[in-house]
């Protein structure tokens, strides 16, 4: 038995109606389109954040074990590789209490960007614990 | 003809297949989407996780940097709340960047136990650390007692705040110390050692004759020692004095002195009060022996073990050995010169569960004053040679040098020189407790992430 979707009392489309259907049907699969390249985009940036992500702990780990005062840490711009891209990594130093002269807490910021869009950002406070050299401790 | 026909008429089903194709087209997309997402979720989830650590360690970093500035700068930040013994809770900062932290601290057996709960948007993340204290600032050469009373001594009791001022020291004294340091009595040296040498000198006396060299003279229950007859009892011999009596404490009331030329041991169910004991050989104390305001000179050894309970001044020419859950009670001096010892011997010992609250003074060039692993101090620890502490200090510690060993077995040997320490001749995972700063300065002995 043949089988097609009509409408009651008719046996099947005329060519016109094909032609509207597949028109109906091409403006439903734009947003399709649009969500699949969607996706791509989606995928890119995770992988981009996790890679940005990685690097921001990265350094942030690394500072920790500096054996210097935290007094020391400097600001800080380098560019860095990964999965093929360039990232753009800052590193921002500034004094948590500026009315104490002799605080030695500092506030690092590291944020991660790739084309000037921040994509990693951690902060935290470097004192006497993190950063004390080990052969004083 | 065949294509125009099939062309022409309506029974096709393009419709069918273009939806079916769409729908497929459409799951997978929505597949690969969620999974993107989820990737960049799980990714979002892992930062803010980690800044939520970052927050919570940089609220213990914030806490102790509170802690450490001086008692009254400390008190006037309302968000900061001192607890008994040391403790303290703390909410450091609140900042729509950083986030917010939550800092609980407390003080166990000489180390400070800091938790402090990261919160980052919708993240939060417990930590906690145990922190001790960091060795080169714990250990200076030289005298740095210093204030405005000097001590003497007077007839046996020492006369001066240097008694008292121990006593107040209090556990978790890092957060006090910068104002107990300028309020320090000055201990007058020459003073201290002129009225002690005084005080040897006059406990010689010439033997009554009430007994000889190598007999044994028993105080017990049925022939206590009786100062109403005599106030100094001379005896040549060793002197037992001993409450033998099960459930019945014997109280031996002073004013009053025992001397012997050998040792004097206190031992069972007894209770001096205000006595003075003198000996040219070891002073014991032993099996629950209680000592209230007693005074003590051994040219020797004194040895408080077994569970005694000392309270009242020590000196020694010798050593002195506080061992075995023996209990010296607050606002004690101990005054050792350690004679006779080489530097890598024990000179006051605190080990074995012994609890000592007071002043401990190792007037002595060599030897080491050693608090063991389950021993507790509380107070002034003042020498000129060595220390090797393993248990509980507060207070103060003032020394020559840091010896240690990293095993019972091994010789001391000095860990501290030019202001570093050799970790390899320390035992392992070896941390000083905070109550040996002399400033305030932390270093970490532990670190856990909880949840």
């Amino acid at each position: 038995m043949k089988r097609s979707i009509t409408w009651p009392g008719r046996d099947g489309y005329t060519i016109l109606e094909a032609l509207i259907g597949l028109l109906v049907i091409s403006l439903m699969a734009m947003p399709i389109f649009r969500l699949l390249t969607t996706e791509k985009r989606l995928s890119a940036a995770a992988r981009d954040k996790a890679s940005a992500y990685f690097l921001a702990v990265s350094e942030m780990e690394r500072l920790k074990t500096v054996q210097a005062p935290a007094q020391e840490l400097m600001d800080h711009e380098e560019d860095s590789f990964e999965n093929g891209k360039s990232f753009h990594l800052v590193r921002k130093v500034k004094p948590r209490f500026l009315e104490d002269a002799e605080n030695p807490l500092r506030e690092v910021t590291v944020e991660v960007y790739l084309h000037e869009r921040r994509l990693a950002h951690l902060q935290a406070l470097f004192g006497g614990l993190a950063a004390a050299p080990k052969d004083t401790l | 003809m065949g294509c125009l026909r099939s062309f022409k008429n309506n029974s096709g089903s393009v419709a069918v297949v273009a939806v079916i194709l769409m729908t497929f087209l459409a799951s997978m997309v929505l597949i690969f989407a969620a999974r993107s997402t989820a990737r960049f979720k799980h990714v979002r989830n892992f930062e803010g996780e980690r800044q939520a650590l970052y927050t919570a360690e940089s609220g213990i970093e914030f806490a102790c940097y509170e802690a450490r500035k001086p008692k009254d700068s400390v008190l006037t930040d309302t968000s900061l709340t001192i607890l008994d013994g040391g403790s303290f809770k703390y909410n450091p900062f609140s900042d729509s960047l950083f986030g917010a932290s939550e800092v609980v601290s407390e003080y166990v057996s000489g180390y400070l136990w800091v938790t402090s709960k990261g919160h980052y948007k919708t993240f939060s993340k417990t930590l906690r650390v145990k922190l001790g204290s960091r060795l080169p600032n714990a250990f200076r050469a030289g005298l740095v007692l210093t204030g405005e009373a000097p001590v003497t001594v007077e007839g046996g009791t020492v006369q001066g705040p240097i008694r008292s001022k121990a006593g107040l020291i209090p556990p978790g004294a890092f957060l006090e110390y910068e104002k107990l340091r300028d309020s320090l009595p000055k201990l007058d040296e020459k003073v201290f050692k002129d009225a002690m040498d005084s005080i040897f000198r006059a406990s010689q006396k010439i033997d009554s004759g009430q007994s000889k060299i190598g007999e044994l003279v028993a105080y017990n229950s049925s022939n206590p020692p009786d100062f109403r007859k005599d106030s100094l009892l001379n005896h040549v011999g060793n002197v037992l004095i001993n409450g033998d009596r099960i459930g019945q404490v014997l109280v031996v009331e002073g004013p009053g002195i025992v001397e012997s030329a050998q040792g004097i041991q206190v031992s069972g169910n007894i209770q001096l009060r205000n006595v003075t004991l003198v000996a040219q050989g070891d002073i014991t104390f032993f099996d629950n022996a209680k000592l209230i305001n007693c005074t003590v000179l051994s040219f020797k050894r004194v040895h408080i073990g077994n569970k005694s309970d000392f309270d009242g001044t020590i000196y020694c020419q010798g050593t002195v050995e506080v061992l075995d859950e023996a209990k010296v009670q607050p606002y004690t001096l101990v005054y050792c010169l350690g004679r006779g010892k080489a530097s890598n011997q024990q000179v006051v010992t605190l080990d074995g569960k012994a609890t000592m609250a007071g002043t401990i003074i190792s007037d002595c060039s060599s030897g080491i004053t050693y608090v063991g692993f389950e021993a507790a101090f509380s107070g002034i620890l003042f020498t000129k040679a060595s220390v090797d502490i393993r248990g509980t200090v507060n207070g103060t510690v003032i020394a020559r040098d840091f010896q240690s060993r990293a095993g019972e077995t091994e010789p001391f040997q000095a860990v501290f020189r030019d202001g570093k320490i050799d970790y390899y001749g320390m035992p392992p995972d070896y941390a000083a407790p905070i109550g040996l700063l002399i400033e305030p300065d932390f270093a970490i002995a532990s670190w856990e992430v909880l949840e």
